[in-house]
């Protein structure tokens, strides 16, 4: 028998959803000094408008639903999930007013898609945008990576039992500290450091590269915070081709792999515990999945002639690899390139890369290769037990962070969550495929939008049907928070149908 | 590398003089068999006529701008072609040496132009927020996977011709968003009273 939820349910769901938007409110905030600093009138006021919209429902919702009761685990979940559709709503608001969208629904898909870290966009004539709707649009991928609800546990919520609750609904099931509210201000430590360094190696490089010191500074956070969160959005509509230098690139790699590592490795090398790369089985993975995807992908470009130096394939090929495969998305080649240009095989090589993704605990979306290797260990653990004797006792393990025996509980959940990826992937090519889209582009799309990564092949545009546009939202959605918080909303709203 | 685009820039001129010349020639032949039909006066102003819309044609079909969308989805059949490719200049000039990388947007896409450093003292306005940037026009080799480039999709321009120049654009303010900014303020403010009212009450109790 199903549950009704009880009225209690949606007053605490109501009441940490309050103060979550709230806590977007002070994010809000940020690009209004940017306008300021700009002399941009109506930028300021689009986001003064946001502010004001969103605080009123933060303190209508705050002050109906207020409680002092803890959340429990179906209504942390709920939280998490409804939070991630808000903040879409919320922030859709300034872009919408800017006037560079073609509807509501294209600025949602591009808030999705910002703090999904995606980096699919919508937006027109975005070389005319203000500095202050650029920097927004870099700043949610920016939230989105630390995760909205880190936000709010960093700096609104104070210490509470249900905060774990909420992290873990947010898809970050690995605590580096004891306390989670120490874990989220470690990941913001760490960030805010990458932050500064970053910004500092891309604003200088932009000058060198003939670049206005402004605009190369200004490049450089946006380009920081997208690359280091493995979003893809970029300031100028021509993605990473904009700059046409070779240093950007590199740089922008190494932002990327530090984007994709797990922010517990982070933690250990930050602490002295260096040793642990070269131990940890997610760093194996991900040099080995690398490898695999990139030969493929290799192979193709051979195949094409386009690059014929062996220099320019590694360049086009590698960079194009690792920003699918950490799931940033910056793309050094135009989207209908990789259909005109590339061949089928190479096209391929960068779809299997996206699927993988980067490690967990970490910015990236997409299967994780803790999964993949977890997969593998008990395929061979299986293979072991069939070949040999039956009285053998046979034990795996792996290294990550700690020493790890190899358990079902584990490989059960590594399963379930790469099926659901699988079925997102299929699900997301199948509506391409009704919509008209050959096969092959529609699994690229598809896959990039599930998987977070970003990258297009050309089918992402203000054209495309509104219903493929809803396709995607949900795929975003749905792949950054790794499905269970999702379930659980759809199970609450099945049961305030059916329960009794 | 720059010497061996400059000999196939000079090369397709050449291409181009040729063929107009052949044009010509064909259509002295088509007049002349053109004889039996028609009286001499007749002939002459045929001829002039014909011979005038075939230089016209030749000459300018080569001159026309192709748009990025074109040059980016049949970038196979144009590689290593000269093109005149036009759009409003977006961004920064990035000069690097004797060069200089200009981004030009043709409101579809934006391709990134390689030009001599000399021939960006054209340009005054770069397109942004609070700039329409100049409308240039510019004729060079395009290359789809330009090996001096890393593999960029790219045009090696060797002339520039500014068409439209830019100019700065007045930011006036919206009075529909501070009117709808001013009304939200009062909602708040008066919520932000209310929701303290009963807590007030609570307290004395």
């Amino acid at each position: 028998m199903i549950l009704k939820p009880r009225l209690q349910d949606l007053k605490i769901i109501g009441f940490y959803l309050g103060k979550i938007i709230l806590g977007l409110t002070l994010t809000l905030s940020l690009p209004v000094l940017i306008g300021l600093a700009f002399h941009e009138i109506n930028p300021t006021l689009d986001f003064l408008i946001a502010i004001e919209i969103a605080l009123i429902f933060g303190i209508i919702l705050n002050r109906l639903c207020f409680t002092k009761d803890d959340l429990n685990w179906m209504q942390g979940m709920i939280v998490v999930s409804l939070s991630w559709l808000v903040a879409m709503v919320l922030g859709a608001i300034p872009l919408y007013l800017s006037g560079h969208y073609k509807s509501f629904l294209d600025t949602c898909f591009e808030t999705m898609s910002g703090f999904a870290t995606t980096g699919l966009t919508l937006v027109q004539n975005l070389d005319h945008l203000s500095y202050s709707h650029n920097f927004w649009r870099h700043l949610i991928m920016f939230i989105g990576g630390q995760g909205i609800v880190i936000v709010a546990l960093s700096f609104f919520i104070k210490g509470f039992s249900g905060a774990f609750k909420m992290y873990v609904g947010e898809a970050r099931d690995e605590k580096i500290l004891p306390n989670v509210i120490h874990t989220a201000r470690f990941i913001w430590l760490v960030s805010i450091t990458y932050f500064i360094l970053g910004t500092l190696a891309l604003g200088i490089t932009g000058i060198l590269n003939g670049m206005t010191s402004v605009n190369a500074f200004f490049h450089g956070a946006c380009i920081f915070m997208a690359a280091f969160d493995t979003g893809g959005f970029t300031p100028q509509s021509q993605n990473m081709l904009y700059y046409h230098s070779l240093s950007f690139e590199i740089i922008t790699v190494v932002i990327m792999i530090l984007g994709a590592i797990n922010f517990r490795l982070h933690y250990h090398i930050w602490t002295g515990n260096r040793r642990e790369i070269f131990k940890n089985i997610e760093t194996g993975i991900l040099f080995t999945t690398i490898m695999i995807t990139f030969s493929i992908a290799a192979i193709g470009l051979t195949q094409t002639g386009i690059y014929p130096q062996a220099l320019t394939l590694f360049r086009k090929g590698f960079y194009q690899l690792i920003s699918g495969h950490t799931g940033t998305g910056y793309q050094t080649i135009y989207p209908v390139q990789f259909i005109n240009d590339w061949n089928a095989l190479s096209v391929t090589g960068i779809i299997y890369a996206m699927a993988l993704g980067g490690a967990v605990c970490s910015t990236t979306g997409a299967i994780k290769i803790l999964r993949i290797g977890i997969i593998f260990k008990a395929l061979k653990e299986d293979l072991k037990r069939i070949m040999l004797p039956e009285r053998a006792v046979i034990v795996e393990k792996f290294h990550h962070i700690k020493k790890v025996f190899l358990e079902d509980k584990p490989v059960r959940a590594a399963l379930l969550i790469t099926l659901c990826y699988l079925g997102l992937y299929g699900f997301g090519t199948l509506v391409g495929i009704f919509y008209g889209y050959p096969f092959l582009e529609s699994l690229f799309e598809s896959t990039s939008a599930a998987a977070n990564v970003g990258l297009s092949c050309g089918i992402t545009n203000i054209t495309m049907p509104a219903g493929l546009k809803l396709t995607y939202i949900f795929q975003m959605w749905a792949g950054r928070l790794e499905f269970m918080s999702i379930f659980v909303l759809i199970g609450f709203l099945a049961a305030a149908i059916k329960g009794k | 590398m720059i010497k061996n685009q400059k000999l196939k820039y000079r090369a397709d001129s050449v291409e181009r003089i040729v063929f107009s010349f052949l044009l010509f020639l064909s259509a002295i032949r088509s007049t002349l068999s053109a004889k039996q039909c028609y009286p001499l006066n007749a002939k002459i102003p045929f001829f002039l006529l014909l011979s005038f819309f075939i230089f016209h044609f030749s000459l300018t079909c080569f001159a026309q701008p192709i748009s990025s969308t074109e040059l980016i989805n049949k970038a196979k059949q144009y590689d290593g072609k000269t093109v005149v490719y036009e759009g409003e200049v977006i961004g920064d000039v990035m000069k690097r040496g004797d060069y200089a990388w200009v981004n030009l947007n043709d409101d579809k896409n934006v391709l990134g132009v390689w030009i001599p450093r000399d021939l960006t003292k054209e340009i005054l306005f770069t397109g942004n927020y609070k700039t329409k940037g100049d409308w240039i026009e510019i004729t060079g080799i395009f290359q789809r996977a330009c090996n001096q480039h890393g593999g960029d999709l790219d045009i090696h321009a060797q002339t520039i011709k500014k068409i439209t120049p830019g100019r700065p654009l007045q930011e006036k303010l919206n009075p529909a968003k501070r009117d709808f900014a001013f009304i939200l303020l009062v909602i708040l403010i008066i919520l932000f009273f209310a929701c303290r009212l009963p807590l007030n009450v609570n307290r004395k109790r």
